[in-house]
């Protein structure tokens, strides 16, 4: 084995571009397959706030068709009730509008863009996110629409300077809001948690067209995630029901199988299509083994051209009594060694990577220790060893197999003909 | 006995578009602990007729027989024993593999025989390298000694495994007078010492003399 390490130190000292680019390559491979799942998996794995991700449902919109054309839209408040109040399996159900962008200042006139969500008093039953100060605003305050709201505190800072900004008035549009409640801030990753500040939820005015169509988006939390089949057979009822009443009207709810999990949502990427989260799924797939055949060619290539370069070797190896066995082992092991260097490396990248990206993206209290973090997923949770132990078998037998064939032929050569370099 | 036996070996390469005669009807045989020497111009199968000895290539035509035996129909894997443990290899360009240290460019045909621990494989590359008088540069890399050292430790990988034949392809050839001469030496205490038989292509008259015979190839034909 020594005498292996030899020759690859050996050519990682003569050839070290050809030598960096093969251990990179599968360096860089298992690295960029853990980035996607990382990345992916912090859209979707329970964690503060959202500790309900695995049990939690979006009713994103309605597909209303009539006789001569069709809406597709976010609910209106009625709809929502009609659709998905009282379903047996939802715990919570809440009303909520869609972050909107707007200028927000204070009485020191700083104006300055936030992101501003409109929330009803279940929201905050529904995500544990943790007030500083304050409270969130009431059920009361909700239906009389009344001006107040809660802040993010990296906003209250910057609009205030100061943490303690409750009670204080803060401008959204220029209209005055009451600050009720100070909370820690929420990463932009928390998809219905996060927001700069928050509001009343705003109630729909009746459209002109159907009394589904609105602005508003339901959120739910079910008691289990066990119940989501029971859910959808039930919301499906009961589009069947109203469909019932409404195509004596000439229209009719399309029914795309909402509500939606958060998985469905995010791979629906904002369309009111049926979800198809197979596709979804064999999209990452294909990504993963693009990224893993790379290295495997990558390699192959590398070590046809290694051994080009060693032909006279191969030769004085077959005449030293090297069977074509003992020469296709070689350079499988050189290569396997090559491999394990470039794992290793994609390995401690990963890991790197995934701190890196939790520290950064995530606020945390706690930073550094990689325990369960404040307002955040726990490394634990979004760095998964089986991923990673999958990534790096999968390159390990790839660029194995893509090694076979070259050496193989390099077993083959006429011992002769190699000596004498015929095909250097 | 005869250590080497040819009988009208043939040896043509073909390609789509030519045939090169490279050996034709070459009848030869070597004693055991005979130094030949095989001369002729460039071209004229000297070096086929190495590799045909050596078990690297196969005749076209006729029979290789070494130490008594028919080399005709052997396999590959039986081929690559029979080289690893009677036949030693010395060549003009030293093909010391770069990566590895001179221990273990000698050691090399150790390890591809079976039944040799790592101490013996150990013991034997010292003993051999000390009698080279190179076991001082056991842990130096190719780049790191001269040509004349080069082939002194082309000659002890040739000899570690102890093999009966010698098959030398102009051993001096890129080596000046000096080092040279002192491969001559080792080579010929080798044969005299050992018994061992050995091969030499050459162009160089002067050290062909001073082997026990010496064959003219021309045109791929043994002339004397």
């Amino acid at each position: 084995m020594r005498r292996y390490f030899s020759q690859i130190w050996y050519e990682m000292r003569h050839q070290p571009l050809v030598m960096w680019i093969s251990v990179g390559g599968t360096a860089l491979a298992i690295f960029m397959v853990m980035v996607l799942f990382t990345v992916d998996r912090v859209s979707f794995v329970p964690a503060p706030p959202e500790d309900n991700r695995d049990r939690m449902m979006v009713g994103f919109g309605v597909d209303l068709h009539f006789e001569n054309g069709s809406i597709s839209s976010l609910l209106s408040d009625t709809g929502v009730k009609k659709l998905y109040s009282k379903v047996k399996g939802i715990k919570y159900l809440s009303f909520t509008n869609a972050p909107e962008t707007k200028d927000v200042g204070s009485d020191g006139r700083i104006v300055t863009e936030m992101s501003v969500r409109g929330v009803d008093d279940v929201y905050w039953k529904m995500f544990g996110i943790r007030f500083q100060s304050g409270h969130p605003f009431t059920a009361g305050d909700v239906e009389s629409g009344s001006r107040v709201a809660v802040i993010a505190m990296s906003r209250a800072r910057e609009l205030f300077n100061d943490d303690e900004v409750r009670g204080r008035t803060i401008y959204i549009n220029q209209l005055p809001y009451r600050v009720t409640g100070v909370v820690e801030d929420v990463s932009p990753f928390f998809t219905f948690a996060h927001s700069d500040v928050w509001v009343p939820y705003r109630k729909d005015t009746p459209n002109e067209y159907s009394e589904f169509v609105g602005n508003t988006t339901p959120l739910m939390e079910l008691e289990s995630k066990e119940v989501i089949p029971l859910v959808k057979r039930e919301v499906k009822a009961r589009y069947e029901r109203l469909n019932k009443k409404l195509g004596e009207e000439g229209s009719s709810l399309i029914y795309h199988q909402e509500p939606f999990t958060l998985a469905e949502y995010i791979g629906n990427n904002g369309n009111n299509n049926d979800p198809d989260p197979d596709s979804a799924r064999m999209g990452t797939w294909y990504i993963y083994a693009v990224l893993l055949l790379l290295p495997a060619m990558n390699i192959s290539s590398m070590t046809r051209s290694r051994l080009r370069r060693r032909v006279s070797e191969i030769g004085v190896r077959r005449a030293l009594g090297a069977t074509r066995r003992d020469i296709l082992g070689q350079f499988l092991v050189e290569n396997l060694v090559m491999t394990v260097a470039g794992t290793v490396a994609g390995v401690l990248f990963s890991l790197l990577f995934c701190k890196l990206y939790i520290t950064t993206f995530f606020p945390m209290e706690n930073a550094g220790t990689w325990q369960l973090i404040k307002g955040g997923p726990s490394f634990s949770l979004i760095f998964n060893w089986e991923t990673l132990g999958m990534a790096a078998f999968f390159c390990l037998v790839l660029n194995i197999l893509s090694t076979i064939l070259p050496a193989w032929k390099a077993s083959r050569e006429n011992p002769a003909e190699a000596i004498s370099g015929k095909h250097d | 006995m005869d250590v080497i036996k040819l009988e009208g070996v043939e040896k043509i390469y073909r390609t789509k578009e030519i045939e090169t005669v490279a050996l034709e009807n070459v009848n030869l045989t070597v004693e055991e602990g005979e130094f030949v020497s095989v001369m002729g111009p460039s071209g004229c199968g000297k070096s086929t007729l190495l590799n045909l000895i050596g078990l690297l290539d196969n005749p076209t035509k006729g029979t290789v027989d070494l130490l008594g035996s028919s080399t005709a129909g052997m396999k590959d894997s039986g081929m690559s024993e029979f080289r690893n443990r009677n036949i030693g290899f010395v060549f003009q360009s030293f093909h010391l593999i770069p990566s590895l240290n001179v221990a273990d460019n000698v050691a090399l045909p150790l390890i591809y025989r079976a039944g040799v621990s790592a101490a013996e494989c150990d013991r034997r590359v010292r003993e051999v390298l000390e009698r080279l008088g190179m076991s001082h540069r056991m842990k130096h890399f190719p780049s790191q000694i001269s040509g004349g050292q080069c082939q002194r430790v082309a000659i002890a990988r040739a000899i570690v495994g102890d093999p009966r034949i010698i098959l030398a392809d102009e051993p001096t050839g890129n080596l000046d007078s000096r080092m040279g001469a002192e491969v001559m030496a080792l080579l010929h205490e080798l044969n005299r010492a050992d018994g061992r038989t050995i091969v030499m292509v050459t162009h160089n008259e002067e050290q062909a003399s001073k082997t026990d015979r010496v064959i003219h190839f021309l045109d791929g034909r043994q002339i004397i």
